[in-house]
Parts: structure tokens; sequence; C-alpha cells
């Protein structure tokens, strides 16, 4: 069963063997193994349910209140304050994420196993994992004819300068290209994990609770005992009743941000990793007008990538936003600003990520009480993203753009290839340059290395024998590429290893 | 003009914010819409009531500094400057080479920007119409 505020009217009360905090991909993931096992399981949502009926009928703006945390302004603080959207609904961050999948690099893996310990998790170890999860979200490469004029002429750029490129693979059934996928899918074509992993948990015994916020973990004897919370008015936020589960076993998956701080802040004894080594995979985006139209709000917005330069840590992926949420950020104000939203069917964007490998950051718990990140961004991965907002720049200018805005402040728009280099000869400061960041990982690695590790090979915390993290937060480093499928794999094999240890767990 | 329906600022942040509003997007140029049936700072408020406590004062920090900031090196508040004081003066926060300064009104800008544009005259009058490449 499946519950909302709405359906609630007293203190809700449960002993089920599992609790998951989190329905996301980690969560829900979990819940569906578990419950399959006939594990009685209970799974704590903050956010609500939403389906298309209720999201496709969202204007953009409108989705980034509802689906999002923090209007999808959740902040890193640091010399350059990076926005992190992260979702907050049944579902998780798949609900509003670009359903882009890979699967984990091969060299990280192995970089998992020699540095942090992590036992029997090789790329061979994992592919049954990979291809269950890929089979179950439908992975599919993004159709040519829903792609979209904004993937279509960056292909074109970087054909024309022989640079590695493709289309993405996407969780995706029957996508219309709609360009939404950052705002709940109004067709259900990208397959978010509520329209899986959830129902499939629920036709198992598990029982979903939407708008529950988990507030206070219980620890004795060195074991999670009681989870205490509030079911959440989903209109107002006020509380209307109290919840209170006491588990055999509780499984963390609200997040690389939230699972460290639901620890902190209930002062459990946890590793003091806990936290700390946060990766974010920071991102700019790079735009271009165009002679032709584009419209790039029509087609699938991250449906293309270029991966020339992968092996340094650069990634280019598709990004486009509709221009309520896109002009805010690049027209300047005054009659400059109609000017721009008039050329806007003219503009194509395109993003760069880097992979964090000496920047970090840090969660804890602020003086609000609330997730207080900080982020240090290493000269080293700034010269990284410089380099890849070059590349862009160049890929477009290949395609035919009149001219590209790096996005940098100080540095006007390039008008020719040739002003590409002044990103090399003047001094960029690292507040010059607007980023965003869309993957959170590594606040609680995982490894049997127990000096800098969180929880062990499967996700257990270290010295607590029944409390599980299932989210990205158990990811050593970054992966250099977006994180659904790895986390999903990961809380597959990790479900796995818990009903495996059934006996020992809940005895 | 009075709103009633408004739900976190009182008239007198809303008339501040409405000035700013029309120093970011004027009335006139490229498109016009009748700045009767489109109130973005209406819009913002409604949009913003579910911000935390500290968020809205945060909020209204920015706005009554930019407010009353000038009143130091120009001797008037921003409400009591001319169209083109105004904008040249938010263009300065704008395009500041002070970095906390450029956010700060980055924040203001793209939520009064985002509520402007994302109302459908405005959307009609810049000819967006968002559609599927693979109708139903």
């Amino acid at each position: 069963m499946l519950f909302t505020y709405n359906d609630i009217t007293r203190d809700v009360v449960e002993t089920p063997d599992v609790c998951i905090i989190g329905s996301g991909a980690g969560g829900a993931v979990m819940a569906d193994v578990l419950s399959s096992a006939g594990l009685d399981v209970v799974v704590l949502e903050e956010g609500g349910y939403y389906t298309k009926d209720r999201y496709s009928t969202y204007k953009p703006a409108v989705a980034m209140k509802i689906l999002y945390r923090d209007y999808g302004a959740t902040v890193a603080f640091g010399k350059n304050p990076i926005i992190l959207p992260l979702g907050k609904a049944v579902g998780g961050t798949t609900v509003i994420n670009s359903g882009t999948c890979f699967r984990t690099p091969d060299n990280i893996l192995r970089d998992w196993a020699e540095r942090f310990g992590v036992q029997n998790a090789s790329p061979r170890e994992m592919e049954p994992f990979f291809e269950q999860v890929e089979k179950k979200i439908n992975v599919t490469p993004v159709s040519p004819e829903v792609l979209g004029k904004n993937g279509l002429v960056f292909k074109r750029g970087a054909d024309a300068l022989g640079m590695s490129n493709g289309m993405l693979r996407h969780n995706m059934i029957n996508c219309h290209g709609c360009g939404r996928c950052a705002f709940g899918c109004p067709h259900d074509a990208k397959q978010a994990v509520h329209l899986n992993f959830i129902p499939s948990a629920l036709e198992h015994g598990a029982r979903v609770y939407a708008n529950a916020r988990a507030e206070v973990i219980t620890l004795e004897s060195g074991r999670v005992t009681k989870i205490q919370g509030s079911i959440l008015n989903e209109k107002t936020g006020n509380k209307l009743y109290n919840l209170s589960i006491a588990p055999k076993v509780l499984v963390l998956a609200a997040g690389a941000i939230y699972s460290p701080y639901i620890l902190q802040k209930n002062a459990i004894p946890a590793s003091p990793e806990l936290g700390r080594n946060l990766t974010i995979h920071p991102a700019v985006r790079v735009t271009a007008m165009f002679d032709e139209i584009i419209q790039g709000y029509k087609g699938v917005p991250q449906g293309s990538y270029v991966d020339a330069y992968a092996s340094e840590g650069i990634m280019l992926e598709g990004i486009f936003v509709p221009p309520e949420i896109g002009l805010p950020i690049l027209a300047p104000i005054g009659q400059e600003s109609k000017e721009a939203a008039r050329r806007y069917d003219h503009l194509a964007a395109y993003g760069v990520m880097v992979s964090d490998k000496n920047s970090a950051g840090r969660v804890k718990v602020g003086i609000d009480k609330r997730p207080f990140i900080t982020y240090h961004f290493d000269p080293y991965d700034f010269k990284k993203l410089i380099k890849g907002i070059a590349l862009a720049s160049e890929i477009f200018f290949a395609a035919g753009a009149t001219t590209v805005n790096p996005g940098i402040f100080g540095i006007g728009e390039f008008t020719g290839p040739d002003d590409v280099a002044q990103l090399f000869t003047k001094k960029i400061p690292i507040t010059s340059v607007e980023m965003m960041a869309f993957h959170p990982l590594g606040t609680a690695r995982m490894g049997e290395a127990r000096d800098h590790t969180v929880v062990n090979s499967y996700g257990k915390v270290h010295d607590i024998g029944n409390l599980f993290i299932s989210d990205g937060s158990i990811f050593p480093t970054s992966l250099g590429v977006n994180p659904q499928v790895t986390i999903m794999s990961f809380a597959l094999r990790n479900a796995q290893h818990i009903v495996d240890n059934k006996g020992t767990l809940f005895a | 003009m009075a709103v009633k329906e408004l739900k976190v600022f009182d008239q007198k942040t809303y008339n501040i914010v409405r000035a700013i509003a029309d120093t970011i997007i004027p009335p006139g140029g490229a498109f016009d819409v009748d700045p009767k049936a489109v109130d973005p700072v209406l819009l913002l408020d409604n949009y913003i009531d579910s911000l935390s406590t500290l968020q809205l004062k945060a909020i209204r920090a920015i706005i009554s500094t930019i407010e009353y900031a000038p009143m130091v090196t120009r001797l008037r508040r921003f409400t009591k400057m001319s169209p083109g004081q105004r904008l040249r003066y938010l263009q300065g926060w704008e395009n500041s080479r002070i970095f906390s300064k450029r956010n700060i009104f980055l924040l203001l800008k793209m939520l009064i920007m985002m509520s402007y544009y994302s109302d459908d005259a405005v959307a009609e009058a810049i000819q967006y119409h968002p559609e599927c490449l693979i109708k139903d």
C-alpha cells in the first residue's frame, strides 16, 4: 500500500523487518528486493506522491517548487556557491533527473577495490546487477527522432571536429521528446523508480508512506531501535501525525546530503569521515546563438554526449531548459532582457561536467538545523572545467554558431573560434564561473579500509549492527558519469546481501 | 495599487519589488504585454510562500538593501529614482566586481524573471510554444 497524508487519519506505528528512509534510486530498489524476499518493509518518503496526471500540468517553475528540495536551489557554499538540485518525491531524484544512464566505469570499480578495499564489486561481479537494473528500467539509446535540434547541432559540430560523440542511453519507453525530463515526464516515458521498483515493492507487500519525514533515530546497545518522525501536510508542511517505526534493520537512502545529515543530527556514532569527501560532479552551461531556429526546449534535453576527453574527466552532455528557467540566468536586465527572450528559439546549450578529482565538500548540521553544505573547488579541477568550456565553444563554432557565451563573468561573448584562446591566456577566477552540480556522492564512503570509510563493502555502517546506507553517499569517489544506474545496481547487490544474511540480521 | 492577494510581502515591500521588476523587465521594447494583466511580483509573492522563515528573511533583507543602499551615495531611495537611474543602479549590482553582490542580485533577478516568463501571456508574446516532438 502507498499512503499519502490524505490517507492517514492517526499516528503511524509500525514494527517492520526493514525501514527504508528515502524512496529514490537506492531506496526503491532495496524495497523491491527485500519485500520480494518475504521481508516486511516500510518506506518513508518526505516528498509527496506525484503521477503524470499531476506533474504534467505543472509549469517548470511550479515543478521546481513541488518536486525539488529548496525550489531546486540547494546550495553548496564555498568560494563559488554551487546550485545542487535534489528531488523530493516518491521516486526521489529519478523523477526529475535527465534519465541518463551509465554503468560505473571499470577503472572506477578497480580504484575502489585498490584504494578503499571494496570487495566483490569488480566489473565482472557487477555485470549481472547492471543487466538486471537496465532491464527493469528499460535502458535504451535516445532515438534520433526525439533528440531535438539542440543535440543535433552539437553533434554536427563534434563530427566536424572529429570528436568522439554519441547518443546517451536513457531509462525510457516511448519517449515523445517533450523536453520536460527535469520537471516530471508528462508521458511517464522516463522510467523513474516510482514506475517500476516502487510498484513492484508494493505488490510484494511493502508499505510506502509519502509525506513522511524521519526525524529521530534511537540507538541502543549499538543497534537502531526506533525511528520517529512526522506525517506532513503536503500543502502547508505542517505536522499532522506522529510516526514511530521500530524495525529490525534500518536502511538510509536519503541521498548523499540527507543521509549523513540525519545521522549527524542524531549523533549516531559513525566514522569521523561521515559527511566528508562530498563529490558533486561540477558543471557549467555553454550557450550559443545560431541563425537557424533551434527551439532547444523541444526534444530530449540531455540526449547526446561528447566523450572525446572523458579520460581526462571531462564529459560534455546535452542540457536545455525552457525560457522561464533559462532567461533569468542568461538575459541581462532592461530592454535587452526582452531582446534575449525573442531570440530564445535560436539559442543552443550544452553542459560541461568534470570529475572532482581533487575537489571535495562536506555536509554538516547547520545553525538552522538544516544541512549545511560546503565545497572546495580545486584549481586542478577548475582547469579541466575551463578546458571543457573551450571544447564546447569550439564545437559550437564548428556547428555554425554566430556567437558563443562561455558563461564566465568578465569574458564576453565569443564571436569566432579565435576568441576561445582567451580562456587560457586570461586569468579567470573561480568566482567568475556560474556553476551547478547534479550528482552528490561520497559522504559515507564504502570499503573495508575502516580508517577512511563509513560503511563496509555492502553498505552496512561500521560498528552498528543493523544500519545500512543505500544511496550515492557510499561511493568512494566521483564516477565521472551520471550515477543512477550505479546507485540502483549497488542497491540491488547490497539488498541481495541482506537477504543472504537474513538469518543473522533478523534473528 | 493595493494588492489584496499577497501572502508574503506587505504592501510596502510589494511596491519596492514592483519597482525593481519594472526596471529588470521594463514596459515596451521587443514585445509588450499588458502590465495590468501580468504581475510578476504577485506571482513571485505566491511562489515563495513555502520558503523557510530564514530564507524569507534573507529575501526581505536583499530587497531592503536595494531600496536603501542608494541613500548613502545618491541620497535617495531606489523607489524615488527615475527609471534611468534605477536601471543604472541595478546594472551596478548585476555587473559588480564584488562576487557576493552580483550573486545576491542574481537571486532576486532570477525569481522576478522566472515569475514573469512563466506567465502565459508573456509566453505567447515571445512565441514560446512548448510541444513534444512526437504527437500523441
